[in-house]
């Protein structure tokens, strides 16, 4: 980091605030970053969007007063400088889209690292995109513009776990069955899933049982 | 030999053709003879005046009774001859008499003038006339009848016997004796007349009509030796022929108050009653002004020619009675008429005794009281006359008010009631009662009395007692003789409703003959089919109102369960919303928390730390829960509907499933833009709609394609959701709802309705299931 940098100014939008307060606590080890305010509810935020000289907000979806997605348009009419990463702590699907095309820069699930967050603001602040790892799946089944395929696996080829999977999934086994008969979890074979379907060019599983049986006959 | 029919008519023609010719002839003879009306006697050698008609010419010239009489046309009145034979002086042109109280005087009887002959004839001729014509009618309108034929010569005769009187007053033409001669045929005749009607010819009847020929050959010999010159009053020939009719009119009343006790069942009764009544009403006036005087040798009360007029009832009623089969009461009238007689006896003899009382008559005798006899009956007549006449009048004006239309037959089905029903029947058949049991199929009787068996308790379980016996064995139709109470059985068989029906009774006049009982039968057998008909109707009106209550407590049941339905739903929706609240709000907040404080955690070890590991597998566990606590809360109420719109979400949910399940989904939306919003319970309802059925399709279908269409048409929102699958039977979808399978779709339908929208489901087997819901919005 240089000298010359300066403090980025956060606010933290989130009406929880037991993770209000334990992103301040994190983020407050980082030296140039400074956490001006948490507002509780849209209308805090607007408030100190507009007072305060700000940065980065770190927006939640989830407000009492409104959805996160629609103070993006609002704060960006206030200030057009900031920059805005949306939070959330339940599935995002859906909601990337939206924020993305309304303005904001990045998305986090709540559940990321301290790391992972400060990364996201420090990027953000220069006018870069940051999504958390953990957000991968949900980009991918999104439909993205073309510069949001940062993770573009299209084309690569299945690891071996992968091909044992879509052959269980080619045998019509749902999920779980899946995880027993492999002795993983099942959380784990949604997540091979989700990359099995974009690197066969597919969306939905059907297909993607079609393709790969047409490559294996094929190829074999 | 002609046969008998021939002479008949051959003896009608000429009789006709007589009675033309005698009115004729004896009627133009009047007028050149001028009616005299003087009776004489030879007393002391001088011919006295017996008797004036009042009548007659010399009266009127002023000759009365006690004058002496001198000289007729001149000469002595012993050689007049009208004198000689009869007593009187008809012939006279010229009188010479003196009275006790003038001198002689000379009187000239001259031809009177056309009108006056005519004038005073008339009433004679008109009742001749009247006795004539009734009989001939009374033969037209029954030429077949025996009674009508001896009616018509009983008429015949007395028409001739009147139509001759005037002459016969003047002594014109052998009048007088062919009158005597005939009045004292007619009581043959009427007696002949009388056995005839009632078809009996006892030893009796033979024996009286020998009696009475036996005076009429008697009168006729006197008359022929009278004419011979053999010297007999008048007055005896008279009182011989009045003694005929006498017991002419004896016998046959008598005849008659025989047949009127015979009992009720005999149509003879009544007619016996009203001829009865008619010939005594016709006969009384001619009897108390004319006969009875004669006989007692008293002035008559009144000219014998206004009480023969009144003779002319009997004709009519005569034929009144032979040609009418059905006679009103006779006894009724008879009634009448006796009291009327007594009445009148009574009071005029009061009257008379008050009347001396006051002086306004000097002393009783015969005269004065059968004067006031006839008049005190003839008031009494009168005013009875008149007292009918209004009563008859107001009936009229009361049938006319109530009952417009007498020909018509009213078909309204006007009632239920059995008794009403029998009661119309007997009306209409002019009977006097009838009876009807029915048994229903259970065996319950029901019994309608009506008319003269209402009170006659016995008679009626003599009745049932038949019934019950003739229905086991093969009953059939039946005339009952005198001891049965009803007169004829008519049953209805059937073998879910037979009924017994019996029709008149045996004291009544009217009596079934044997060309209507196949009318009869006709009738009773329409009769049974419509007691059955009601009977049914009335059942299935029991029924129907059962049935109606039943539907009544289903319906309300129905509409209650609906309601319950209702609520039950949308606090299902509700507790749904509810919970993903608090868990997303609650716990995940502090689970999310948690994983990042572990991954900080877990950050600050280094590898080789046994904590590192301990750590490492706690974070997982983290990671599990939240993963878990997300998804729960997704599938509960997903916060992309509320926040992002009802298609938002729904892309979102499908492309889980398409993740999930080897199922590719088509989503197609029509007429409104992506981002567009409606109110929350649309969205939520049309979001659970695509749910369960894309869920059903995945469990149930077998399909690998789905297409979901939602599409804003006027004013609705309308979302398709179908499917390639094996389908099912839609007989089948009555059978969910008892079942209790596919509930969910089952509980769609009620959401659905629940907001005014509708919802069919679509399918054939192997061809796939089509959902299709219609929400307002």
């Amino acid at each position: 980091m240089s000298s010359s940098e300066k403090m980025v100014r956060v606010v933290v939008v989130d009406d929880h605030i037991l993770f209000a307060e334990g992103t301040v606590s994190m983020l407050s080890s980082e030296t140039y970053i400074s956490v001006v305010a948490i507002a509780k509810n849209g209308s805090e935020c607007l408030k100190n969007v507009k007072e305060e000289h700000l940065d980065v907000v770190l927006l939640d979806i989830n407000l009492p007063d409104c959805c996160g997605t629609d103070l993006i348009e609002k704060i960006k009419a206030l200030d057009s400088t900031v920059s805005i990463i949306m939070l959330t702590g339940q599935d995002p699907a859906g909601y990337v889209n939206v924020s993305l095309k309304k303005g904001a820069q990045g998305f986090l699930l709540k559940d990321c690292s301290k790391a992972e967050m400060i990364a996201a603001i420090l990027q953000v602040s220069r006018g870069k995109f940051y999504f958390s790892q953990n957000m991968a799946p949900y980009l991918r089944t999104a439909i993205i513009g073309k510069e949001m395929q940062k993770n573009d696996i299209k084309g690569k080829s299945l690891t071996p776990k992968e091909i044992e999977i879509i052959d269980l999934i080619a045998q019509g086994l749902h999920n779980r069955e899946i995880a027993t008969t492999l002795g993983i979890k099942t959380r784990t074979v949604d997540f091979h899933v989700t990359n099995i379907l974009p690197k066969l060019g597919v969306k939905s599983r059907f297909e993607a049982v079609r393709i790969y049986i047409k490559n294996k006959e094929v190829s074999g | 030999m002609l046969d008998n029919k021939t002479m008949r008519r051959l003896a009608f023609i000429t009789a006709n053709a007589a009675f033309v010719v005698i009115c004729l002839i004896y009627i133009s003879v009047l007028f050149n003879h001028p009616y005299v009306g003087l009776s004489l006697e030879n007393r002391e050698a001088a011919w006295t005046v017996t008797y004036s008609d009042p009548h007659g010419e010399s009266f009127q010239l002023g000759i009365r009774k006690g004058d002496t009489v001198h000289k007729i046309n001149g000469e002595d009145p012993g050689l007049h001859p009208s004198i000689q034979k009869w007593g009187d002086a008809e012939g006279a042109s010229e009188i010479i008499v003196t009275s006790p109280s003038e001198s002689l005087k000379v009187v000239r009887i001259t031809k009177q003038s056309f009108a006056m002959v005519l004038l005073s004839a008339l009433p004679m001729m008109t009742l001749g006339f009247v006795f004539w014509l009734v009989g001939l009618v009374t033969v037209f309108k029954r030429p077949f009848l025996v009674q009508a034929r001896a009616l018509f010569w009983l008429n015949w005769l007395i028409g001739v016997v009147i139509i001759i009187a005037p002459a016969s007053s003047r002594g014109l033409l052998f009048a007088k004796e062919l009158e005597i001669i005939g009045v004292s045929l007619v009581p043959i005749l009427l007696v002949k007349f009388i056995s005839v009607f009632v078809n009996e010819r006892t030893r009796w009847i033979r024996l009286i009509i020998w009696v009475l020929g036996l005076i009429s050959t008697l009168i006729v010999t006197i008359l022929v030796l009278k004419g011979l010159g053999a010297a007999f009053t008048l007055g005896v020939i008279r009182k011989l022929g009045l003694g005929n009719v006498l017991i002419g009119t004896v016998t046959v009343i008598w005849y008659l108050a025989k047949l009127i006790r015979l009992p009720e069942d005999k149509p003879e009764k009544n007619q016996a009653a009203v001829l009865l009544a008619g010939i005594a009403a016709g006969l009384l006036p001619f009897v108390i002004l004319t006969v009875i005087p004669i006989l007692l040798n008293v002035n008559t009360v009144v000219d014998s020619q206004v009480s023969t007029l009144f003779v002319a009832i009997i004709p009519i009623i005569l034929s009144y009675v032979v040609v009418n089969k059905s006679l009103p009461d006779g006894l009724e009238f008879l009634g009448f008429f006796i009291s009327f007689l007594i009445y009148g006896l009574l009071t005029s003899g009061f009257l008379t005794a008050f009347l001396l009382a006051i002086g306004m008559i000097k002393t009783i005798n015969v005269e004065t009281y059968l004067s006031v006899l006839s008049l005190t009956i003839l008031a009494l007549v009168i005013f009875h006359l008149i007292k009918a006449l209004l009563h008859h009048t107001f009936e009229k004006i009361w049938e006319n008010h109530s009952n417009k239309k007498d020909e018509a037959i009213y078909g309204e089905l006007s009632t239920m009631n059995q008794a009403l029903i029998v009661e119309e029947l007997v009306n209409q058949l002019g009977i006097d009662g009838a009876f009807v049991i029915a048994e229903d199929q259970e065996g319950w009787t029901t019994a309608s009395a009506v008319g003269c068996y209402l009170k006659k308790t016995r008679d009626q379980a003599i009745m049932e007692n038949y019934f019950q016996t003739a229905k086991s064995t093969m009953h059939s139709r039946e005339i009952f003789s005198n001891d049965f109470p009803a007169e004829m059985y008519i049953p209805f068989v059937s073998n879910d409703f037979p009924c017994g029906i019996f029709l008149g009774h045996r004291r009544s006049c009217v009596r079934f003959q044997a060309n209507e009982i196949l009318f009869l039968n006709a009738v009773c057998y329409q009769l049974g089919q419509r007691l059955k008909a009601v009977h049914i109707i009335k059942q299935m009106s029991t029924d129907i109102t059962v049935m109606e209550k039943k539907t009544g407590d289903l319906v309300r049941r129905s509409q209650g369960l609906q309601v319950i339905n209702r609520l039950l739903f949308s606090n299902i929706e509700e507790e749904k919303k509810v919970l993903a609240r608090e868990l997303h709000d609650g716990s995940l907040q502090i689970s999310l928390d948690l994983n990042r404080r572990m991954k900080e955690l877990v950050a600050g070890f280094s590898t080789e730390d046994d904590n590192f590991h301990t750590t490492s597998m706690m974070l997982e566990m983290i990671e599990d829960l939240n993963y878990e606590l997300r998804s729960i809360c997704g599938d509960l109420r997903p916060s992309s509907l509320r926040d992002l719109g009802l298609i938002p979400a729904v892309e979102v949910m499908f492309q889980q499933i398409m993740q999930k399940e080897l199922l590719v989904i088509s989503l197609e939306i029509i007429g409104f833009s992506r981002e567009q919003r409606f109110k929350e319970e649309l969205e939520v309802v049309a979001y659970r709609l695509m749910q369960e059925g894309i869920n059903n399709v995945v469990k149930h279908s077998g399909s690998t394609r789905a297409n979901v269409s939602i599409a804003l048409i006027e004013k609705n929102i309308e979302v398709l959701v179908n499917d390639y699958g094996r389908g099912f039977d839609p007989r089948k979808i009555p059978d969910w709802s008892l079942t209790g399978h596919h509930f969910g779709i089952i509980g769609m339908k009620e959401r659905i309705e629940s907001l005014g929208g509708e919802f069919d489901i679509t399918s054939s087997m192997g061809h796939g299931v089509i959902l299709k819901a219609t929400i307002p919005i």
